[in-house]
């Protein structure tokens, strides 16, 4: 998110905006603590947060994703099929080769080569394994009931199971091993091309194999407009939809209700309108640039706008 | 008392104050961890944060959790425990036969200089070493050493693989004995040249070959030397960040061979600090508390063998 | 001595001479290559550009990392010099034996703590109990406990050094102890404690753990000592080569090989004092 607002600072004239990189759980704590007036995460605020500080509001402001990356020597330039059932016993260590009857029956006519799969995880709590371990909650059972999800999960049992710092770490580690998998966000599309490293096409809940792209993650955002509460906090993994890619989330800003002033209120309330509006925060020369997703439309006129709307100055 | 008695007398608690409050503090964060995981957190390698997402409850003794949170420590304590033992067990003959021959085989000055020079690279910064590991140990690992002793060394159940990665207990093992070396070297060079001086003379007189020397005086300084295994143990028990970069981040499971990742209590302190922010019980905080104090204890317990086999503590670039 | 052919006794000779020698080349060798590597790294993807401009590990260049490293080991220093030459004092001047050997004590078991139990440390109570933050402060008071033990040991050596007749001159003559303390024993002594000090300068520029969790980062310099945040070098280090990126891994090489000169400089003129102070004394 930290470079989504560098380039909107950059570039909103209305108000003044300096930001700070930091990981999505001090973006929260910030913002509830009032030491920022917007915390950036791209994880929504627990139950037990929004019970602790009911005066926070979570406001979608755009849609990231995530590529199932991996390094296989000679297959680089192929988008395996691969589904969640099947990536998650390839993360418990019940799928162990490359050439496993599973994969290859969702690659028929792909030479899989019989090779151990190195699974790669996040070492440090992120969005990006909430992201991917929900998409593997609502598509396996098994998953479900064992490991769940969250930024940071009880990874299954598996000696090959290697560990990255960070997106850049983790495509250190694809790079640097051949016949592993993991998950990357798309913003760091770029660094994935570079590294050669292959991505694959997911099997979504309507059983077909899609691509991530931006449609195909817009389609899967669509698909929850009558799902998202009103407060804004759903996950949006393993969408409905016939050409909806089932890894996605939604990027929140976390704001307080009531702000100090109300010209800050306003200030706040004319960005973030800006921010989701087409031709403002969310046109493609932001959003493309860096691999981000805009919200819908109807999403942002159902839930956005409400809820910047409940945003005031001191009562 | 006088005022500056006063002065010199209450700074200099300070050390002592900070030792005492690490302690303390330690095991004031370590607390809701140890009654709540218990003797579990000894004997399992599980580390399982719980749904965080979720509200926290409670547990034995009214501790908080996120649900289903269980933490266990014990594939940090091995990995940390068989990492350090195979830098050690290279270390040990390493540092023997390069102070016998350093003492007995070497001129003097010369002696004097590679000395000085092993000592210098005691100073070289841990992440430098990870550096070296991670752009040339570990894929020189992986090309050229893992599939020759997959299959030299494969009867061997262990050794077997299939290597998978150039990261894990290698690679690590590998950069803790460069950086145990100086250390081990210089105490165990310095008493055997000390014996020497005066035992040297009268057994060559006595038609002793200079090796059999050396075995005489390695003898001797038996304590010396075990002490100063124990003092490059504790190094290699703490060393943070070169193992953090080349140890491959197991976790939840033990590893299978020599090839496997792998994960140390320091290391996963260091990378694992960060999931505890956002832990809201809070728990993952405590957790990871009492890996540091089980590590502190280990690192003190090998610390104190050592000086009081040696009388020395070891610190880093000091034996110049 | 076992009763052997002289012959076997001769091959044993030079087996042990050969490995002897063998292995410690070998090993001379190695951490020889070590270094070529890495010096070999830098020169691949320098450019001057990097030790003047700032940077954050992924563009940009290195200043802000050096001036922070500066920054946080020189602050620590400070700390750990004060607590240090007093520790010494107490030691040699002012003790009583019955605390001397519980402050020789802590001061061992501060030298033997692992650098994350310091930074853990650091972390817990002063970013978050006492409320500093990431920061210049928190960095360096965590940085200073293990700079320490160095201190303390340097100074006591550097006073004990110092020949009991001139003190004993002092003492004669009506000076108090403290004046002794002051104006003989700390400056004959200030040789070999400002050399111990560059040495446990050089060691504290080159440590991580203890400052991952409490100095932050920072892609410029930081404002205060509490407040903002602390680049330094061997984040870049750590940062960079975790990165996919050319210009990432070319800034980590240069951030290694700026440390490493710095320290070898450091150690050399840390020597260097010594022996010059040796000679004077």
């Amino acid at each position: 998110m930290y470079p989504l607002f560098n380039e909107w600072a950059a570039n909103y004239s209305r108000a003044v905006i300096t930001t700070q990189a930091t990981g999505s759980g001090t973006g929260i704590s910030e913002a509830i603590a009032g030491t920022v007036i917007i915390g950036a995460s791209d994880a929504f605020m627990t139950n037990a947060q929004v019970q602790a500080h009911p005066d926070m509001l979570n406001i979608p402001i755009a849609i990231s994703s995530q590529y199932v990356a991996y390094n296989i020597p000679g297959l680089n330039s192929v988008h395996l099929v691969l589904s969640g059932p099947v990536i998650a016993a390839i993360y418990n260590g019940s799928i162990r080769y490359w050439d496993d009857p599973a994969i290859k029956a969702l690659n028929p006519g792909v030479n899989l080569p019989h090779q151990i799969i190195v699974p790669v995880y996040r070492t440090d709590g992120s969005g990006d394994t909430n992201m991917f371990t929900l998409f593997l909650s609502r598509s396996d059972p098994w998953w479900n009931e064992t490991v769940g999800y969250g930024t940071n999960v009880n990874w299954p049992k598996n000696p090959e199971l290697h560990g990255g710092v960070g997106n850049s770490g983790v495509i250190d580690v694809l790079s640097s091993t051949p016949y592993s998998i993991g998950y990357v966000a798309m913003t760091y599309t770029a660094q994935i091309e570079s590294a050669g490293l292959g991505y694959a096409a997911l099997i979504n809940r309507a059983g077909n194999a899609v691509l991530p792209s931006v449609q195909t993650v817009m389609n899967a955002a669509s698909q929850y407009l009558n799902q998202i509460p009103p407060d804004g906090r759903i996950g949006i993994a393993f969408a409905p939809g016939s050409n909806s890619y089932p890894i996605a989330t939604f990027e929140y800003v976390i704001v307080k209700k009531v702000q100090p002033s109300s010209a800050v209120a306003n200030a706040l309330k004319q960005f973030l309108t800006w921010a989701v509006s087409p031709d403002g925060g969310s046109a493609p020369q932001y959003m493309g640039k860096l691999d981000l997703i805009p919200l819908p439309q109807p999403v942002v006129q159902k839930v956005v706008i409400p809820l910047i709307d409940q945003i005031s100055g001191p009562q | 008392m006088k005022s500056d008695e006063l002065l010199v007398k209450t700074v200099s608690l300070i050390p002592f104050v900070f030792l005492a409050a690490i302690f303390v503090f330690l095991v004031y964060q370590a607390v809701p961890s140890i009654f709540y995981n218990g003797l579990r957190f000894f004997t399992s390698y599980v580390w399982n944060p719980g749904m965080t997402f979720e509200q926290p409850v409670k547990g034995p003794f009214g501790f908080e959790a996120s649900p289903g949170a269980t933490f266990g420590v014990l594939l940090f304590l091995f990995g940390t425990l068989i990492t350090s033992a195979l830098a050690i067990s290279l270390v040990v003959p390493v540092t023997l036969l390069t102070s016998v021959a350093l003492a007995l085989y070497v001129p003097r000055p010369m002696a004097k200089v590679i000395s000085s020079s092993l000592q210098l690279f005691a100073a070289v910064p841990s992440v430098v070493y990870g550096l070296w590991g991670v752009s040339f140990l570990e894929p020189a690992l992986l090309k050229y050493v893992f599939p020759w002793s997959e299959t030299a060394l494969g009867f061997i159940p262990w050794f077997r693989g299939p290597a998978t990665s150039g990261s894990g207990i290698v690679a690590s093992a590998s950069v803790l004995v460069l950086m145990v070396l100086p250390i081990t070297s210089s105490i165990v060079l310095d008493t055997f040249m000390t014996y020497q001086s005066r035992l040297q003379a009268p057994i060559l007189s006595l038609g002793a070959t200079k090796a059999e020397t050396g075995f005489v005086i390695l003898r001797l300084i038996k304590r010396q030397v075990i002490g100063a295994t124990f003092l490059g143990l504790a190094r290699a028990l703490g060393e943070t960040m070169a193992v953090l970069m080349t140890c491959g981040g197991a976790i939840n499971s033990m590893p299978s061979s020599i090839y496997s990742p792998v994960n140390t209590m320091a290391a996963a302190i260091a990378s694992l600090l960060d999931s505890a922010f956002i832990d809201p019980s809070g728990m993952t905080l405590s957790a990871l508390a009492e890996v540091g104090l089980l590590l502190m204890v280990i690192s003190l317990a090998s610390s104190a063998i050592g000086k009081a086999m040696t009388g020395r503590v070891a610190l880093r670039g000091e034996v110049l | 001595m076992k009763d052997r052919s002289a012959g076997r006794r001769y091959l044993l000779d030079g087996i042990t001479r050969f490995a002897g020698l063998a292995i410690s080349a070998a090993l001379l060798l190695a951490l020889l290559l070590v270094l070529g590597y890495v010096f070999l790294g830098a020169g691949v993807g320098f450019n001057p550009g990097m030790l003047i401009s700032t940077g954050n590990t992924t563009s940009g260049g290195l200043l802000n990392a050096i001036v922070g490293t500066w920054l946080l080991a020189g602050l620590a220093l400070a700390f750990s010099a004060f607590v240090g030459i007093f520790v010494a004092l107490g030691l040699t001047q002012y003790g009583g034996s019955r605390t001397s050997s519980l402050q020789r004590v802590a001061i061992d078991a501060l030298a033997a703590l692992p650098s994350m139990v310091l930074g853990l440390f650091g972390y817990l109570v002063f970013v978050i109990y006492l409320r500093m933050g990431f920061s210049l402060l928190a960095g360096s008071l965590t940085l200073s406990l293990m700079m320490l033990p160095y201190l303390a040991k340097s100074a006591e050596t550097a006073i004990s050094n110092v020949p009991k007749e001139f003190s004993e001159a002092a003492y004669a003559l009506g000076a108090s102890r403290w004046q002794v303390t002051t104006r003989v024993l700390l400056r004959f002594a200030k040789p070999l404690i400002i050399s111990g000090a560059l040495l446990a300068l050089s060691i504290g520029a080159g440590e991580t753990a203890q400052l991952l969790y409490t100095a932050g980062w920072n892609p410029g310099f930081p404002t205060w000592f509490v407040g903002s945040q602390v680049g330094y070098l061997t984040y870049v280090v750590w940062a960079g080569i975790n990165q996919p990126s050319e210009y990432s891994h070319a800034l980590a090489f240069a951030a290694s090989a700026v440390l490493i000169g710095t320290i070898l400089a450091l150690l050399a003129v840390s020597k260097w004092i010594e022996n010059k102070g040796a000679k004077n004394a």
